[in-house]
């Protein structure tokens, strides 16, 4: 254990000097990072304390329903962080080059496992506390509680998140030991998933079956409240714990700490010794074995060879760029976990009963989730596509002397992330609108909406990126930390406002049925026509300014 | 073939190249040679247009880079010391995505794309991702692409870092007969030996201007007492 003490303890001081060097980094940043962080746990404790003020207001039936609430934001909470666990558990037990690294290095492999596991739990779950503290800062404050309260209510988050992220490592770990490889066994075990999915949904259904009336109508509202409100589920008792504090019984909320805490113990002790038996052949798999998944993936090479037309620069770079994403898991999961999980958020707005509510309602959840998409897209523009150009600086040994200009790579980069944005964005915002069944002029703003948002936030990024083009071997994340980056991901975000917000009043409006000096087909047109001259505007100026920097810079 | 007439190059107060002039006609393997910072890499990358020169004129094979620079870089291959390759495609993907970028025909690309991988000895790792491949594979991954489009002019920066003997030799043995076809090799190095075997002339550029030029034998006539290149070289570069 010395030497996984050792590296953490490294890891620890690179920590304290980076903190100690933020008063380096662009002043734009700090301050936008800062303030998003006050912004964010200011509205979210809002929004969370007006909730509770809503059901408390409500009598009784608060009682029954906030602890219900609190298992199931709790269920929410533990998913993610599972997935979390498991995505950044992969990266760090067998992708990141410190762990190459480390093998050459004298540190024994059962050490090299508990370093990268502790590392996987502290960075899968940091960021949750950022949701976990305005919730029960919001709860404790409702219910006036003092300080110690609110930390001793807060301490159970610590063993939950390590809980449930160590879960997700567990889960990954034995994925990747054990599915097949083979395409015949892949498909058998995705067959043997499948099963098990249904049965465990047979089981919830038994068990809805056998509940009270009460709760029966409830878990009609609210899908997954039953498997939440299980007792052996994590979930219930960090919920049942919170409360039982609450609720002033200590004595019984302290067992659930101690049975949380226990549960930590057990799994992390568990994890140690399963990591230190599988965890190095797994990593000789992993580090040997890429050429099978290579030989696997070539279909994919010649499916697209064979769809792509002609033979031009735009043709090389879809392809090349197609390959590259579908066979770098850090990149489609978060695609998948980003668009995946509003996906499954809209296809739930019907048994959600969204699509019963009055008109104003639906369309102006309509328009609210366009935001939250265009919000998606924007932040996975800036993560993916205004990189793109500094990233290929690496190639300009034979980028830069093909017979194509760098103006015109840069034109095939936005045409390839417009593309793919609007398939993105177009698809789930019909998705959103048919499930809510939204009248027919909102219905034609948001066919305007999207692509224009895809459009403009594509110009944005693949602009501002040739502008602030940086050379040389960085890795995404250290060029999207520089001063480019940071405005980009600004002036993104104030676009989609400006894109959606005006569009969005003025569609809430016509519901309502307020009257205006023209006719509700000329206003739905004169919206139309500002959605496209905003998009013009915001993409189209940062593509030029970068076309003429890509074309006066030295490399 | 290679034309720079009086080519500048500053970086602030930096001179980094000075009024350069050299001539490489077609079929000869020209070695450019000289102590670190002197100024090789900023010349090729003019070469290349990747830099712009302040003043002076490149033409490359008989294009003038300035005026037609698209068609004049259609013409040129270039393989810098540490190439960046895209690590999850695989050998083959790659060719054939160089081959769209350079607008060849998909038969001509679907022909010589296993030819080259074929003369590089990379067939059987024509479907494994480059990540897997070995630095000196890598490298004959990369000549396979820069050739595949057959410049008339190959520039080569550092060209053996690295390599296994087997690799040093079949990169020796391709420049050597791609001369012989009648391509332009320009080719910086700081193995002394290789330029001696391999290169028809021999050019040192020291504080960016060329301060040497010529055969071996002329080199060696026209600095008396001097009989190998090491000596001339630590002689001329020395301050």
């Amino acid at each position: 254990m010395r030497a996984a003490t050792l590296l953490i303890r490294n890891h620890l001081f690179e920590l304290q000097s980076a903190v100690r060097l933020v008063h380096e980094q662009p002043k734009l940043k700090v301050i936008l990072i800062g303030s998003f962080s006050i912004c964010w746990l200011a509205s979210l404790s809002w929004l969370f304390y007006e909730g509770f003020d809503f059901l408390y207001r409500l009598g009784g039936a608060a009682f029954f329903l906030v602890p219900r609430l609190f298992t199931l934001f709790f269920m929410g909470l533990g998913f993610m962080l599972m997935l979390s666990g498991a995505v950044t558990g992969y990266a760090n037990l067998f992708q990141t080059p410190e762990v190459r690294r480390l093998l050459t290095w004298p540190v024994p492999m059962r050490d090299l496992f508990y370093y990268s596991l502790v590392k996987s739990t502290l960075m899968s779950s940091w960021a949750f506390f950022f949701i976990i503290i305005p919730f029960i800062g919001a709860f404790g404050f409702y219910r006036e509680w003092n300080l110690l309260m609110l930390l001793w209510s807060l301490l159970f988050s610590i063993p939950f998140v390590m809980l449930c992220s160590g879960l997700g490592v567990l889960l990954m770990l034995l994925v990747v030991r054990f599915v097949p490889r083979g395409r015949t066994l892949g498909l058998l075990g995705f067959l043997a998933l499948l099963y098990a999915t249904y049965s465990a949904a047979g089981y919830v259904r038994e068990l809805q079956a056998n509940q009270n009336e009460d709760m029966m109508v409830l878990v009609n509202f609210v899908p997954g409240l039953q498997l939440a409100s299980y007792p052996l589920m994590p979930n219930s008792w960090m919920a049942q714990g919170i409360l039982s504090f609450a609720n002033n019984d200590p004595l019984r909320g302290g067992i659930f700490l101690v049975l949380l805490a226990s549960s930590v113990g057990v799994l992390f002790l568990f994890l140690a010794r399963l990591g230190s038996v599988i965890y190095p052949q797994t990593l000789q798999r992993q580090l040997v074995g890429s050429n099978v998944l290579a030989r696997q993936a070539s279909w994919p090479s010649r499916t697209l060879q064979a769809v792509f037309p002609g033979h031009s620069s735009l043709r090389a770079y879809g392809i090349k760029d197609v390959l590259i994403f579908i066979r770098d898991p850090s990149q489609w999961t978060q695609f998948l976990i980003f668009f995946g999980l509003l996906a499954l958020y809209f296809l739930n707005l019907g048994s959600l009963g969204y699509n019963d509510l009055d008109p104003v309602w639906s369309n102006l959840i309509a328009f609210l989730n366009m935001f939250s998409l265009s919000a998606v897209m924007s932040s996975l523009s800036a993560r993916f596509v205004f990189p793109q150009m500094s990233l290929e600086s690496r190639t300009l040994w034979m980028v830069g002397l093909a017979p194509t200009s760098l103006g015109r790579l840069m034109l095939n980069k936005f045409f390839l992330a417009t593309i793919a944005l609007t398939f993105v964005g177009t698809s789930l915002a019909a998705m959103s609108n048919a499930m809510l069944e939204v009248e027919h002029a909102s219905l034609i703003l948001s066919r305007c909406l999207m692509p224009s948002v895809a459009f403009a936030l594509a110009g944005m990024s693949t602009g501002l990126g040739a502008m602030f083009m940086e050379l040389g071997p960085k890795t995404p994340a250290q060029i999207l930390s520089g001063y480019g980056g940071t405005l980009n991901l600004i002036l993104t975000l104030l676009t989609v406002i400006l894109l959606v917000l005006i569009p969005g009043i003025i569609s809430h409006m016509m519901v309502l049925g307020a009257t205006f000096a023209l006719p509700e087909g000329v206003i739905t047109l004169f919206t139309c026509i500002y959605i496209v001259s905003i998009s013009a505007f915001a993409g189209g100026v940062p593509l030029m300014l970068g076309y003429r920097a890509l074309s006066q810079r030295d490399f | 073939m290679i034309r720079l007439e009086n080519l500048n190059k500053h970086y602030g107060q930096l001179h980094a190249v000075n009024e350069l002039c050299l001539e490489v006609p077609s079929g000869e393997l020209f070695c450019f040679l000289g102590p670190n910072g002197a100024g090789k890499t900023t010349s090729i990358k003019m070469m290349t247009g990747l830099v712009k020169p302040d003043t002076g004129r490149i033409i490359l094979a008989d294009i003038d880079a300035a005026k037609e620079p698209v068609k004049a870089r259609s013409q040129v291959g270039y393989i810098p010391d540490m190439p960046f390759i895209y690590e999850r495609l695989t050998p083959m993907e790659f060719l054939l995505f160089t081959g769209d970028l350079y607008q060849m025909s998909r038969e001509d690309v679907r022909e010589k794309a296993p030819r080259m991988l074929e003369i590089f000895g990379m067939t059987d790792r024509a479907h494994t991702l480059n990540r897997d491949l070995s630095h000196g594979m890598r490298q004959r991954v990369i000549y396979a692409a820069t050739l595949m489009h057959e410049p008339k002019v190959l520039l080569v920066d550092e060209p053996f870092i690295g390599l296994d003997p087997h690799s040093i030799r079949l990169i020796k043995d391709l420049l050597r007969e791609h001369t012989r076809r009648g391509m332009t090799v320009l080719m910086t190095t700081h193995i002394l030996a290789i330029a001696e075997e391999i290169g028809d002339r021999i050019g040192i550029i020291d504080h960016g201007e060329l301060v040497a030029c010529g055969t071996l034998d002329e080199l060696n006539t026209a600095t008396p007492g001097m009989n190998r290149l090491e000596d001339l070289f630590l002689e001329l570069t020395l301050h």
